[in-house]
Order: C-alpha cells, then structure tokens, then sequence
C-alpha cells in the first residue's frame, strides 16, 4: 500500500474514533441517572447475547432488533449510545479488532436513526418492516467499508465486487430484523414502555 | 520483569505501530518475519486455538480480495491473456496483470497478520485492562461496559431456565417455523422482563449507596515502571529507523507498473536487523519469563516445570 492512500485510511479511521469520542463526552457530560446507566447496560447485555457463541439458546440474532426496539421507545440518544457501546461489549468478549468501529458506526447510527422516526415506525407495520430490512443492508454496506483498504485500486467495479460478495449476509439479516419488527414488535414494546413509564417519568429521556 | 506489569497503553501503541508496518511494508521477507513473529507470540501466549476460528474468517475474506484485486486493476505491464487459446469469444483479449495478482496476494498477507495481532493483544489487554484505560476518560461508558458484562452471564442463565419451563410445558413436535420465532420472542420478552424489573431495583440500591458521589476509582493500578521507558525507547528508535529505511526503499518492493526483479532477494541490510529488534522485545520478555520461572522457580511452590504438582 502506498503512504499516501494509507494515511487518507488512517485519517478516516481516527475522525470516526473521535467523533465516537465527542459524542461519549457529550452523553458524560450530560449526566445520565442511575437508572439510565442500568437500562441502557441491560439492553446491551440483551443485544449481545444473540451473537455470542456461549448462549444457552443459539440463533436468537437480535442485536438489531433491541437496538430499533431501543431507539423507538426509549429515543435517539439511548438508542445510539446502546448501538454504539454493543460492539465494544461483544468485543471484550470475542476480542476487538479494527471491524469494532464499524460495528459502533452501524448500529449507533441504526439506533439513532430509529429514534428519530420512532413517531412513524410506532403506527405503521409496512414502514417498520421497510426500516429493518433497510438497515439490516445497510449496516453490512457499513462494516464493508473495513474490506476497501486491502483492494489496491478503489474503483466502482472492485467496491461493487466485494458489496455483492455478502450482499447475501446482509439480506438474511435485514428479513430477519423485518420479521421480528413485525412479530415481536407489540410485546418488546410494552414491556420497554412499562420501564420507561415507571422509572424515567421524573426525569426523561431525550 | 512480568508482563503484566506492563502499561497496557504501551502495549497498545506497539500493537498499532506493528499494524501500520504490515501495511506499509510490503517486502516479502518483512511480512515473513511479522507472520513468524505473530505466530509465535500466540504460541507463547497459549493461543493457538484461536488461529484456527481466526482463518475461519481470513479465507473467504483473502479470496475476495485476491480474485477482486486482477479483476478490476488493470494497472501493470505483465499481462496475463485468459480464455486466448480456447475458442473465439467475447472474452478475447481479457486480461489480468500479474502486479495485481501480486499486489492481491501481498494485501491477503496483510490481512492474515493484522488478524492475528488483534488476536494476540486480546490475549495481552483483556476487558479489565480495556476498562481501565477507558475509566479515566468515561467513567460512566466504563460503568455500563461492566453492568454489562455482568448481565450477559446472568441473562443466559435466566434464558436457560426459562427454556426449560417452556419445554416442558409445551410439545414442540409439530410447530412452524414462525412459531418458533414467536415462541424465542415471548421466553425473551419474559426474561427481558423479569430484568429490567431486577435491575431497576439495582439501580436503587447503588443510589442507596451513594453512587456518583465521588470520583470512580479503578481497581487496577498501572505505574509507569523502568522496564516501560526501556520498551519505549526500543519502539520509538527502531520504528523510526524503518521508516527512515523505509523512505530510502528499503523494505519496500515496486509492484506498479512492473514487478521488481528483487522480489525474492533476501534484504540483508542494516534495516531489516533493525526490524528485527522492532519485533523482538515482547518476545524477549515473554522467553526471560520462562526461564527466570524455570531457574528460580523452585523457591515457589512445588517446584517442578512451570509450577504444575508433579511427582519428581
């Protein structure tokens, strides 16, 4: 690889790196209540349960169900920070390696995205089953990005290449989320309202 | 002289640095002694197990790019000519350069070694250490990585349980698929449940006990020691020598336009020594373990090879 185009990688990794880093100091900054803490640690816990090999039940992918689920009910800030945070938990676990920051860059922005139209996706079951299958494509378009460094010539042909090499990957898994919005939406729904309701009244979340 | 003693922020740069080298360099020879380097290191670290699901991933990913690289860079004079002998066809005259072929397998090197040193610091820096350097910075981001650490164990074991129930309430002889989904989806809702209510209780207890008061305190404690500075000093002026290397073309072999004929030349020179000792003190440490263990060893314990009980 040539100096020059490792150094444009290096400079797009470390802006990711601080962004992630102004927006942790931001939601530090903010001083989020205990309960808060509590809840957001539980749906990470939740989120990467599915994805580790040691679960009592295997197969229950639902990281990015919690997360929409999250950024739906409990607003966009929960639900980037939980998006962002359940890679890094995942990686302590199974190890971390340079796919973890845009594991962070996927899911946070899947859950922020998710709290900013939660109005439309509450009501509607066609446009949440859209959102799921969009984003469960798009977050595999995301961590693609972490491929592109090894291909020497960045051309349109070579990113579609390596696109279309886990175009399949990214599809089962955007009809896995749609199927669960559409299943399991009513059920997460009134339980996470029920938490919210008793516990964030006081003081709510933006 | 234990490693443990070492300040992981020091072991994370010389990680970074190593994974910037196998990047720039694209010596054979250089990448050979990484890849050496790496795989004894794991060894050493009692990690051989993890290179086996590590390749898992590294085969489907170096064939994409060692196919996807000839395919659409048609930079490079050497052409190969497929499909020219067969029969006329469309595809007369399609070629692919053999600098591509060359860069693509330089670039899967690449890869395999950056893999593998990411799973050689998971071996060196785990999750309390990570923490650590994160709880100065975020306390509370720190805080929610423990909790959640923690909660994982117990959702499971709550998972299982109420797996259990539900099996033996319910015969799943001759259920749809969809009611399987439904079924994963009410024992998660139940247990989902059953936690927020728990760990809401949790948070107020932890405000009971007055959490956030003061400062967070971490319970690992790292000092920069001699053999810090020492570690340092040998990255920083060995790394720096390479690129100076580096800059006059050593260690780095021309692939675009035309493949250099000194592809195969073994590089002896000063540089290549120099990064050699680049690679060597975590190493070093790790053999000075062994052997101060095997010498004086017998002081602790029972004596024996590395500490194990056995009956001389």
């Amino acid at each position: 690889m040539e100096i020059m185009s490792l150094t444009y990688w290096i400079i797009f990794f470390i802006l990711i790196v601080g962004i992630f880093i102004v927006f942790f100091k931001m939601f530090e900054k903010s001083k989020p209540t205990v309960e808060n803490i509590v809840i957001i640690a539980i749906l990470i816990a939740i989120a990467a349960l599915g994805t580790l090999p040691t679960a009592a039940i295997p197969g229950v992918q639902a990281a990015s169900f919690i997360i929409i689920m999250t950024g739906i009910v409990f607003g966009k800030k929960t639900g980037f920070v939980t998006g962002a945070l359940t890679p890094i938990v995942t990686g302590l676990f199974l190890g971390l390696g340079f796919w973890t920051v845009l594991q962070m860059v996927g899911w946070g922005l899947m859950g922020f995205n998710a709290g900013i139209l939660s109005k439309k996706l509450k009501n509607n079951t066609p446009s949440r089953a859209v959102f799921g299958l969009g984003w469960g494509i798009l977050y595999g378009w995301i961590t693609n990005i972490g491929m592109l460094p090894f291909l020497g010539t960045i051309s349109l042909g070579s990113v579609l290449g390596v696109y279309a090499a886990s175009f399949t990957f990214d599809l089962i898994h955007g009809i896995v989320n749609a199927i669960l919005l559409i299943l399991l939406f009513g059920t997460f729904e009134r339980i996470f309202l029920r938490a919210k309701e008793k516990y964030f009244l006081d003081n709510t979340i933006a | 002289m234990n490693l443990n003693t070492i300040h992981p922020g020091v072991i994370s740069v010389y990680y970074i640095i190593l994974i910037l080298f196998s990047l720039l360099f694209n010596n054979i020879y250089y990448l050979m002694s990484l890849l050496i380097f790496i795989i004894l290191l794991i060894y050493l670290q009692r990690g051989e197990k993890e290179i086996v699901t590590t390749l898992k991933y590294f085969i489907p990913m170096s064939l994409i790019i060692i196919i996807l690289n000839p395919l659409f860079s048609h930079v490079g004079t050497t052409k190969i000519y497929l499909f020219n002998n067969l029969f006329n066809n469309a595809f007369n005259g399609y070629f692919i350069t053999l600098e591509s072929l060359v860069y693509g397998f330089l670039m899967a090197f690449s890869l395999l070694i950056i893999l593998l040193l990411f799973l050689s610091f998971n071996k060196y820096v785990d999750y309390q250490k990570i923490l650590y350097l994160i709880s100065n910075h975020f306390p509370t981001v720190s805080m929610i990585g423990v909790m959640a650490m923690r909660f994982i164990p117990l959702l499971n074991y709550r998972l299982g349980e109420v797996n259990k129930i539900f099996k033996f309430n319910h015969d799943n002889s001759n259920e749809k698929r969809i009611d399987k989904v439904r079924k994963m989806g009410s024992m998660l809702a139940i247990v989902i449940s059953w936690s927020l209510e728990e760990s809401m209780l949790t948070a107020k207890s932890m405000k009971a006990r007055g959490y956030g008061i003061t400062e967070r305190t971490s319970y690992l404690k790292y000092n920069i020691h001699k053999i810090d500075i020492i570690i340092i000093l040998i990255i920083a002026i060995t790394s720096i020598l390479s690129l100076i290397g580096l800059y006059y073309g050593f260690g780095n072999i021309e692939i675009y336009p035309t493949l250099d004929t000194s592809f195969f030349k073994f590089p002896l020179n000063m540089y290549y020594i120099i990064f050699l000792f680049l690679l060597s003190p975590l190493i070093f440490l790790e053999l000075m373990e062994r052997i101060l263990w095997k010498y004086h060893g017998k002081n602790y314990g029972n004596g024996g090879k590395y500490g194990t009980n056995k009956i001389q």
